[in-house]
């Protein structure tokens, strides 16, 4: 068995497909078109394009107890998935002058540095910095 | 969000109380967003007087995801020598895994026993130094090897002083002997 790739739940495929790219600087690396306007849309890491692929997944918009979970996570602050980076601050201040909003500044967390980001899509994203 | 700044001068002028009424109302209204509002006095030197400045600007809201890391940061990485220890080591580990390191020497930089390296490495990281060294050793021999380089010269280059222990590690580790795992990555690459 492998991990080739993990999904997140998206409220707007194409919003969320514009933000993990031009914000966050995802590629795209599968989008293939299904029924009722849904995509089966993929982005990947630009550092690593052969690795796990992020699944842009419209679950909260046709299954009522994923928009459920989606929200009470959102509401309690809590991360859908996290993302790993060289230099926390740095990622922050980044995103921040783009308009980006976080609910958790860059905090020392042990042997990691976590801040937290609100994706625009229903979800709290968590940026990891191991130290 | 810019803060909003009242300078007392201002204030003088109206009825205080009736501002603050209509300005903690402001505040109750900004607050079902998903921030808070701060709200603190600044006093700032204008000329040869003090001038009270009331500052109003946002701040994150305290979720319950922001209690837990903070009480779990609390109980588990309150020891701070121990964690700048843990830390440190794996700095050195990160920069200096192509020279002879042996946890001797590690625990030494460290002014502590090996023992208690070990444990406290372990702690931390869930892995102890030697693994966490091999570990880092591999992940640069696969980038070497991604990029062409040679069996040879990669070996070299990450510390190991011959070829066999270092093709059979690789193979425990990735799988793949390094030959093949350069052929297959390196060749892929520049198709």
């Amino acid at each position: 068995m492998r991990i080739k790739i993990v999904s997140i739940p998206v409220l707007d495929q194409q919003k969320a497909l514009d933000f993990y790219t031009d914000v966050l600087g995802f590629v795209k690396k599968v989008d293939i078109p299904l029924s009722e306007g849904n995509r089966w849309l993929t982005v990947v890491s630009q550092y690593d394009q052969d690795g796990p692929e992020l699944l842009l997944e419209p679950a909260p918009l046709h299954f009522a107890p994923s928009k459920v979970f989606q929200d009470e996570l959102m509401k309690a602050g809590i991360p859908w998935t996290q993302f790993y980076v060289d230099d926390a601050q740095a990622e922050y201040d980044r995103l921040v002058s783009l308009g980006v909003e976080f609910s958790v500044k860059p905090t020392e967390m042990g042997t990691v540095v976590v801040a937290v980001f609100n994706d625009t899509c229903g979800n709290n994203i968590q940026i990891v910095e191991e130290r | 969000m810019q803060p909003l700044r009242y300078p007392s001068g201002v204030l003088s002028l109206l009825n205080q109380h009736i501002l603050h009424k209509i300005l903690d109302h402001i505040v109750t209204i900004l607050e079902i967003g998903s921030t808070q509002i701060q709200q603190r006095h600044i006093y700032k030197e204008i000329g040869h007087s003090k001038v009270d400045v009331l500052c109003y600007s946002k701040v994150p809201k305290m979720t319950y995801y922001i209690q837990e890391i903070t009480r779990i940061k609390g109980i588990c990485f309150s020891n701070e020598a121990q964690l700048e220890r843990a830390i440190q080591t794996k700095k050195y580990i990160d920069t200096c895994f192509d020279q002879a390191i042996n946890l001797e020497l590690l625990a030494r930089r460290q002014f502590t026993s090996k023992y208690h390296l070990i444990r406290v490495f372990k702690k931390y990281y869930g892995t102890t130094p030697r693994q966490y060294l091999i570990q880092t050793r591999v992940e640069q021999a696969k980038k070497m090897l991604r990029s062409g380089q040679s069996v040879s010269d990669t070996c070299y280059a990450i510390g190991f002083e011959s070829i066999h222990s270092f093709s059979k590690l690789f193979k425990s580790k990735v799988g793949i002997p390094p030959s093949i795992y350069r052929s297959a990555t390196f060749d892929k690459s520049k198709r």
